[in-house]
C-alpha cells in the first residue's frame, strides 16, 4: 500500500477497462459506429434486410442476427425485442439466429465480439432500434405504394401497415412477397431516423416470453457440445496437476493402443501459456478417449508454480500488505493516516474470500474443423474476436479463415470469455488431419478453470473516545485474472 | 452388439458393455436433449427414465440399460406439451437452459406417481439436480403448476 496519499497512476477500473486493455493489445478488429449495411438482396432474394442485424421473410417471419453471445441472459430475444418495438412486428413473428464472428457483427460500440459486463442492450439498443424503424419504414415506403397512398398517413402495428382513412392495409409478408421493399440503409440515413420517445413503447419494458425457452424444454436447444460433423473423432485432455507453467517431459502411450478405437496422443503446444502440459488424447469415441486419456502414462516437468497453493497466496498476500510499496489507491476520502494517529482505540481484522470455480454445467467443449484452408470451430463462447485470434494462431492460418459456429452457453459466467478450449480441440484435429470434437470432463473444467481470485483483506479502523468511527484503512490484495489479457508476465 | 428400446424404438449399437448410457444417446444417436454434465452423478443433467424410474444416465452401463423402456427429454411428450413443458414455458423457467432437460425429466418421474405433492417433496425429490444459473424457485413453481394441471384444477 502507498500511503494514502495521491492518487494520480489510478487504473481505469470501471468495467471498461477490460475493454481499453484489449484495444490495447490490438485484438479489436474495427470499431463501427454503424452497423455495416448488406448487400442489397432485392434482386435475388424475396427476403427485405435493410441492415445486416434483422431480415424479414416472405411469411413474415423477422429474423435478428444476434451477435451477443446467449448464456441464459436470453440477450437474443432482448435484441429482437429492441428491433420489433420500432419495426411495430408482432412479437409473435419474431425468430433468432447467433451470428458467426465475422467481423461485421461486431458490437457497434465495442467494436468487437464480446459479451459481458451487462454491456449488452445499453451498447446495443441505438443499433437494434434503428435496424427496426428503417425496416419499418422501408415496409411503409412500399406498402403506400401499392396501395396508392400517401405514406405520410400510413402506420405500422403488430406486423402489418395501415391507412386509417382508407381502412386499406397490409401484412408485412405481403408487401415483403411483391417485390417493392427493398431499400438498403446507408450509415446517414440510419442515423437521421427519429426514434420513438419511449412514452410510446409497447414491447420494450414488457416481459415478453422469450424466444427460445421452448427449446429449452424439448432438447432441441443446441449448446457447443451438441455439435456434430461427419467423419469427426472425439478428444479428451490429459492434464497435469499443476494449473500453469508445466511441460510435458514424455508421452508413453502403450497402454492407451490397447483401447480400442485409439488414434493418437497429441501434445498441445502451449503458445497462449493457458494450456500448460496438456495432451489430447484422441480417439473414435468418447468414451475411448477417457479411457485412453486415462492410460496415458505422461511424465511433467511440473514448472515453476508447482508448489503453489491458497497458502503461499495469502502468504505473499500479507507480505505485500505489510510491505506496502506496491499496489495504488482505489478511494481516497480525506486523510485517514492522520486521522488514525488521533484514535482512542484501534481496531484492526483479516478477511479471506477463497478462490472461486465458474463451473458453467456444460463443461467446456469446441469441435474444430480444417475444410480447405478454412478452420470451422463450433462452441459457444463470450469472447469471439479474441477465440478467432487465438485459434488462428494455433491453426497457423490469417484469422480471417476461423469460422467461429455460435452456440448457445451452457452456462457462461466469464469462464466463456476465455478461448482455451479451441486450443486442444485445433491442435489435435491437426494432428491427426481430421475433425475433433473435444470434451472436458469435469474434473478437467474445474481443474483448468480461470479462477476468480482469492482475496485478503486487511481493515483498521480508528475509534474515537465515543467510539465513533474517525478513519479507516482498506487493503486488499488480489490477483487480477485479466491482466494477461493486457500485458504478459510471467 | 446391444439393444436399446429408446422412446419407443429399437437401437442397435456395437459398443461395450460398460460404456455409459449417457454417451450412447448423446454421441453415438446424436439425441443430444440429454446432457453431460458431470459424468459423476452429481448434477443430474443427464437424467432419463428407465422404466419410468429417473436415472442418472451417465451412471447407467448400457448393459443395464439392454431390456428396459429408456425414456428421454426428446420421447417425453410427442409434441413436447407434457404438462412439464408447459409449465416450463408458463413459467419463463430456463435461463442457460442446459440442466433443464434433466430437470423436467426428474420432475415427470415423481409427477407420475404423485400429481399432488407437497413443496418439501418436490424439493427433497429435485434435490440432486443442479441448475448453475440458480433457476429452482421457478423450478418449483413450474412443477406445482404442472401437477395442477395434472389434476384438472
Amino acid at each position: 500500500m502507498t500511503k494514502h496519499q495521491k492518487i494520480n497512476a489510478l487504473p481505469n477500473l470501471d468495467r471498461r477497462s477490460f475493454v481499453i486493455g484489449t484495444a490495447a493489445t490490438g485484438l479489436v478488429l474495427g470499431y463501427a459506429a454503424f452497423p455495416e449495411i448488406g448487400e442489397s438482396l432485392a434482386a435475388t432474394s424475396a427476403n427485405l434486410e435493410p441492415t445486416i442485424w434483422a431480415s424479414i421473410g416472405n411469411d413474415g417471419k423477422v429474423t435478428v442476427t444476434v451477435g451477443k453471445a446467449d448464456m441464459g441472459q436470453h440477450i437474443a430475444s432482448t435484441m429482437a425485442q429492441l428491433v420489433a418495438e420500432e419495426l411495430e412486428a408482432s412479437w409473435k413473428d419474431m425468430a433468432v439466429v447467433l451470428s458467426s464472428n465475422d467481423p461485421k457483427y461486431n458490437d457497434p460500440i465495442l467494436g468487437a465480439q464480446v459479451t459481458g459486463g451487462s454491456w449488452s442492450t445499453g451498447m446495443n439498443f441505438d443499433a437494434m432500434s434503428r435496424a427496426g424503424a428503417a425496416g419499418r419504414l422501408t415496409l411503409i415506403k412500399a406498402a403506400s405504394e401499392i396501395m396508392g397512398v400517401p405514406e405520410n398517413e400510413c402506420h405500422a402495428r403488430e406486423s402489418r401497415v395501415h391507412h386509417a382513412k382508407s381502412k386499406k392495409s397490409m401484412t408485412f409478408a405481403q408487401i415483403v412477397q411483391s417485390g417493392k421493399a427493398n431499400k438498403t440503409w446507408s450509415p446517414d440515413e440510419l442515423k437521421a431516423i427519429q426514434l420513438k420517445t419511449p412514452d410510446k413503447y409497447t414491447k420494450i419494458g414488457q416481459s415478453l416470453p422469450q424466444i427460445n425457452i421452448p427449446s429449452k424444454t424439448n432438447g432441441t436447444c443446441k449448446y457447443g457440445i451438441d455439435a456434430f460433423v461427419p467423419g469427426m473423432l472425439y478428444g479428451k485432455l490429459a492434464i497435469p496437476p499443476v494449473r500453469f507453467g508445466a511441460t510435458v517431459k514424455s508421452v508413453d502411450d502403450s497402454e492407451a493402443k490397447k483401447v480400442p478405437g485409439f488414434v493418437k496422443a497429441v501434445v498441445v503446444e502451449d503458445k497462449t501459456a493457458t494450456t500448460s502440459g496438456w495432451v489430447v488424447a484422441v480417439a473414435s469415441t468418447y468414451e475411448g478417449a477417457k479411457k485412453a486419456a486415462a492410460a496415458l502414462k505422461i511424465d511433467w516437468d511440473m514448472g515453476p508454480y508447482a508448489n503453489v497453493s491458497d497458502k503461499s497466496i495469502i502468504d505473499e498476500s500479507r507480505r505485500l500488505q505489510k510491505d506496502g510499496t506496491e499496489g495504488f489507491l482505489f478511494v481516497k476520502d480525506g486523510d485517514s493516516a492522520a486521522a488514525m494517529q488521533k484514535a482512542a482505540k484501534v481496531i484492526e481484522g483479516e478477511y479471506l474470500t477463497s478462490l472461486n470455480i465458474h463451473a458453467p454445467l456444460e463443461p467446456m467443449n469446441a469441435l474444430a474443423m480444417e475444410d480447405n484452408g478454412v478452420w470451422h470451430i463450433y462452441t459457444g463462447n463470450q469472447f469471439n474476436t479474441r477465440t478467432t485470434l487465438i485459434a488462428a494462431a494455433v491453426a497457423g492460418v490469417d484469422p480471417k479463415n476461423i469460422v467461429i459456429h455460435q452456440h448457445y452457453l451452457g452456462g457462461g459466467f466469464g469462464r466463456r470469455l476465455e478461448s482455451d478450449m479451441t486450443v486442444p480441440a485445433i491442435a489435435a484435429a491437426k494432428a491427426v488431419g481430421k475433425p475433433v470434437k473435444l470434451i472436458y470432463a469435469r474434473e478437467d473444467d474445474m481443474q483448468m478453470d480461470f479462477t476468480r481470485p482469492l482475496t485478503y483483506q486487511k481493515v483498521k479502523v480508528g475509534l474515537d473516545a465515543d467510539g465513533k468511527p474517525i478513519a479507516m484503512e482498506h487493503d486488499v490484495i488480489g490477483a487480477w485474472p485479466t491482466a494477461r489479457w493486457v500485458s504478459r508476465r510471467s | 452388439m446391444v439393444t436399446l428400446n429408446i422412446n419407443g424404438h429399437d437401437h442397435s449399437v456395437d459398443v461395450p458393455n460398460d460404456t455409459p448410457l449417457l454417451w450412447v444417446i448423446r454421441e453415438h444417436l446424436q439425441m443430444t436433449g440429454t446432457k453431460f454434465g458431470c459424468g459423476a452423478g452429481l448434477c443430474g443433467a443427464c437424467t432419463v427414465h428407465l422404466n419410468g424410474e429417473a436415472v442418472r444416465s451417465c451412471q447407467t452401463g448400457v448393459s443395464q440399460a439392454s431390456g428396459k423402456k429408456i425414456t428421454t427429454i426428446e420421447g417425453l411428450d410427442p409434441k413436447g406439451e407434457h404438462p412439464l413443458q408447459r409449465a416450463w414455458i408458463a413459467e419463463q423457467v430456463p435461463q442457460c437452459g442446459y440442466c433443464q432437460s434433466g430437470q423436467i425429466m426428474q420432475a415427470a418421474a415423481l409427477l407420475a406417481k404423485n400429481t399432488d405433492p407437497t413443496k418439501a417433496e418436490v424439493i427433497t425429490h429435485m434435490d440432486g439436480n443442479l441448475c448453475r444459473c440458480m433457476s429452482y424457485v421457478r423450478i418449483q413453481r413450474a412443477i406445482m403448476r404442472a401437477a395442477a394441471d395434472m389434476r384438472g384444477v
